[in-house]
C-alpha cells in the first residue's frame, strides 16, 4: 500500500491554544484506501489535530500535505478545490439546523456541483438511505436524536464523493448495533470506491473492526503509530493501559479535566 | 471512455472507463432515445468500467426508473469489483429512499396554528410572569434566598456599561427638543419656556422612555439570547436536573439588578437631558444662567419625578420578562437564537410605548 505517494501527511504538528502546548511534534500520514483510527484518552489533543488537519486552525509549526500539497501554502480558491476531495463529520454534527436533512445535503451538492435536479434528487435519498436516513429527509436536525444527527453528518460529508473522510468521534453515543452499521458502512466504502478514512476515536471495537493503522495520542505527543498488530507488542506503559482499559491511576488522586 | 451502442440482439450500451458524470449522462440518452424508438430490450455492460461515483449511480438508477416505465427491458451486466459493489450499494439504497412529500401547512390550517400558538404563548407568558413575581419579590421574603453574585454582575452588565450611551442620547435629544421648541417659542419671545418644556418632558416621559429602549436594545437583546442559547445546549435542562428552579437562578438576579439599574439610568438620562437644554439655553439663547436654573427647578416636581421612575420600573419588568420569556421558547439552533433575540427587542418597544400609552391615558383620566 506504501507504494503510491500519501494522501495525507502531517510533519512535526506543533500547536497551541494561548500558551498551552496542545499538540507536540505529531507526524503521521495516511495512504490511499487506508483507515486510520486516531486514539487518546480524552483531552489528549485528537479533534485539535482534525481541526489543524482540515485547515480550520493553524499550526504554530510544522506542516501538512494534502494530495502533495502543503495546505499552508494554498490561497483561498485552491484550498476550496481541496475541500471538495474530503469530507469532515464533525463531532456534534455540525448540520444546519435551519436546514431539514435533505436540504443540508442539497446545499453542499449545489454549492459545488451543478447537477440536473433528478440527479441530485437521486444522490441525496441514496446517500440518506445508506445511513439508514431514508424515513427522515424532512425532519430538522433539532429534532433528531444524538445518534441520528451523527448518522445525518457523514452523509453530509460523503455527499460529494469525497476520496478522503474524517470521521470525528462516530460511535460516541450510538447504540452497537448502528455503530456497527456505520463501521460496515465505512469498509464497503473503502472497498467500493477506495475511499480512505480517518477516524478519530476511542471506542475500542470500532478500532478493532475497521482500522488499517493506529495513531495514538497522548499529551500532545505521537506515542505510537503502526499496524494493530504491533500494538500487542508495544512496551508503551499508556498505550497498553489504553487497550486494556485500565484506569488511570491520577482519575482517583486529582481532577481531571473532561474534554469536548 | 465513452458509451457506445452495438447493434445486436440483444442491443448492447458498452460503457468503457469509469460511470461518472459525463458517460452517466451520455448512457442516460441512449436508453432515452432507445425507449423513443420503441426497441424492447437492452444490455448495459459495465466489463470495461473501472471507476463509479455517485452521479454515474444516479444516472444508471434513472435510466433503469425511465427504461420499466418506458416498457424497456433493460438488464446491467458485467460490472466487477469495486464498481459492481458501489453500483449495488447506491441502487439498493435508492430504491429503499422512496421521495417524501415535503410537510405542507394548508392555509387554514396554518391560520389555525397560528391562533392556537398565539394562545399557548399568552399562557406561557402569564406563567413566566406569576413565577418571576412569585422568585423575585416573595420568595425572598419567605428566607428562600436570592442569587446576589449574579445580581452584581447583570447590574454591572446591564447599568454600569449603559451609563456612557445613555447619556450621550438624551444629551442629544435634550438639544433637539430644546431647539424645536424654541424655534416656534421664539415667534412669542418666550424661549424661557423651553426649561419647563423640557424639565416636564425628560421627567415625565423621555428619560425613561429613551433608557428603556436603549437598555431593550442592549440588554434584552442579550438576556433573550443567553437563554436561547443555554435552552439550545441543554444548559436549562440541566440546571432542572440538578434541582435549580431555572425562573429563580436564572431570570430573578436580572430582575433584581434591573430592577436596581433601570431607575438609576433614568435618573441620570433626567439630569443630561436638563443640563442639555441648560447649556443651549445659557450659550445659545443668551439667558443667564441663574433665571434659566429657576425656571427648571419651578417645573422639576416630585410627582412628575416619581412617574418617570414608576414607568422606568414597568420598563425593568418588561425587558427582563419579555426577554426571558422569548428566550425560553427557542426552537431550533443558532437560526431561532437569532429569531428569538430580534423577536424580544420588537416585544420589548412595543410593550415600552404601550405601557407610556396606558401612563398617558390613566394620567387624563385622573385628572
Amino acid at each position: 500500500m506504501a507504494k503510491r505517494a500519501p494522501i495525507l501527511e502531517v510533519k512535526d504538528l506543533v500547536a497551541h491554544y494561548g500558551t498551552i502546548k496542545v499538540l507536540d511534534g505529531v507526524s503521521f500520514d495516511v495512504q490511499h484506501g487506508e483507515i486510520l483510527a486516531v486514539c487518546g484518552a480524552s483531552g489528549c489533543g485528537k479533534s485539535t489535530l482534525l481541526k489543524h488537519v482540515i485547515g480550520l486552525l493553524k499550526p504554530t509549526s510544522g506542516t501538512i500535505h494534502m494530495w502533495r500539497r502543503d495546505i499552508a501554502s494554498l490561497d483561498e480558491e485552491q484550498f476550496n478545490e481541496i475541500q471538495t476531495r474530503f469530507g469532515v463529520s464533525f463531532q456534534s454534527g455540525g448540520l444546519f439546523n435551519s436546514l431539514s436533512l435533505y436540504d443540508n445535503l442539497a446545499m453542499v451538492i449545489n454549492e459545488h456541483k451543478k447537477y440536473e435536479p433528478e440527479i441530485t434528487d437521486a444522490i441525496i435519498r441514496s446517500k440518506l438511505a445508506m445511513v439508514g436516513l431514508e424515513h427522515a429527509q424532512h425532519i430538522l436536525p433539532s429534532e433528531l436524536s444524538g445518534g441520528m444527527k451523527k448518522r445525518a453528518a457523514l452523509a453530509r460529508a460523503l455527499a460529494l464523493d469525497p476520496e478522503l473522510v474524517f470521521f470525528d468521534e462516530p460511535s460516541a453515543g450510538l447504540d452497537p448495533i448502528t455503530a456497527a452499521g456505520l463501521d460496515e458502512l465505512l469498509l464497503n466504502l473503502r472497498r467500493s470506491l477506495g475511499l480512505t478514512v480517518v477516524v478519530v476515536t476511542h471506542e475500542l471495537n470500532s478500532v478493532h473492526n475497521v482500522a488499517d493503522r493506529i495513531l495514538m495520542l497522548d499529551r500532545g505527543k505521537a506515542i505510537f503509530f503502526g499496524l494493530q498488530d504491533e500494538i500487542e507488542h508495544s512496551d508503551n506503559e499508556r498505550l497498553r493501559q489504553f487497550f486494556s482499559r485500565q484506569a488511570d491511576a491520577a482519575m482517583t488522586t486529582r481532577n481531571v479535566d473532561v474534554e469536548d | 471512455m465513452a458509451v457506445e451502442l452495438e447493434n445486436r440482439d440483444p442491443l448492447l450500451l458498452r460503457v468503457t472507463g469509469d460511470l461518472s458524470e459525463d458517460n452517466g449522462r451520455e448512457l442516460f440518452t441512449a436508453v432515452e432515445s432507445l425507449i423513443a424508438a420503441k426497441r424492447d430490450r437492452v444490455v448495459v455492460e459495465l466489463s470495461a468500467v473501472e471507476v463509479v461515483d455517485s452521479v454515474g449511480c444516479a444516472y444508471l438508477c434513472r435510466a433503469q426508473e425511465h427504461a420499466r416505465k418506458g416498457g424497456l427491458a433493460l438488464s446491467v451486466l458485467g460490472a466487477r469489483g469495486g464498481p459492481a459493489q458501489f453500483i449495488s450499494l447506491f441502487s439498493s439504497s435508492l430504491a429503499r429512499s422512496k421521495p417524501l412529500p415535503r410537510p405542507h401547512v394548508g392555509f387554514l390550517e396554518g391560520i389555525g396554528d397560528k391562533v392556537f400558538a398565539a394562545f399557548a404563548e399568552i399562557k406561557q407568558f402569564g406563567l413566566l410572569m406569576v413565577e418571576t413575581i412569585y422568585w423575585s419579590f416573595i420568595a425572598p421574603f419567605e428566607k428562600k434566598g436570592v442569587r446576589w453574585a449574579g445580581v452584581w454582575d447583570e447590574g454591572y452588565e446591564i447599568g454600569f456599561r449603559a451609563v456612557g450611551i445613555v447619556m450621550i442620547i438624551n444629551v442629544l435629544l435634550g438639544l433637539i427638543i430644546a431647539m424645536l421648541s424654541a424655534a416656534q417659542l421664539k415667534m412669542f419671545n418666550a424661549e424661557i419656556y423651553v426649561a419647563d418644556l423640557v424639565t416636564i418632558a425628560f421627567t415625565r416621559e423621555l428619560a425613561a422612555l429613551m433608557t428603556g429602549i436603549v437598555v431593550a436594545a442592549r440588554s434584552g437583546s442579550a438576556i433573550a439570547a443567553e437563554l436561547a442559547t443555554m435552552v439550545v445546549q441543554e444548559e436549562v435542562d440541566a440546571l432542572k436536573s440538578m434541582g435549580f428552579n431555572p425562573t429563580k437562578y436564572l431570570v430573578t438576579p436580572k430582575i433584581f439588578s434591573m430592577v436596581i439599574c433601570m431607575p438609576a439610568l433614568t435618573i441620570l438620562a433626567m439630569v443630561a437631558g436638563i443640563s442639555a437644554a441648560f447649556m443651549l439655553g445659557v450659550f445659545q439663547f443668551g439667558i443667564s444662567a441663574e433665571v434659566w436654573g429657576t425656571q427648571t427647578m419651578n417645573a422639576l416636581t416630585v410627582e412628575n419625578i416619581t412617574l418617570g421612575l414608576a414607568k422606568s420600573l414597568c420598563y425593568a419588568l418588561v425587558i427582563v420578562i419579555v426577554g426571558c420569556h422569548n428566550g425560553l421558547r427557542v426552537k431550533g439552533g443558532a437560526r431561532g437564537v437569532g429569531i428569538v433575540t430580534t423577536r424580544s427587542v420588537v416585544m420589548d418597544i412595543f410593550f415600552i410605548i404601550v405601557v407610556a400609552a396606558l401612563f398617558a391615558a390613566a394620567s387624563v383620566i385622573t385628572t
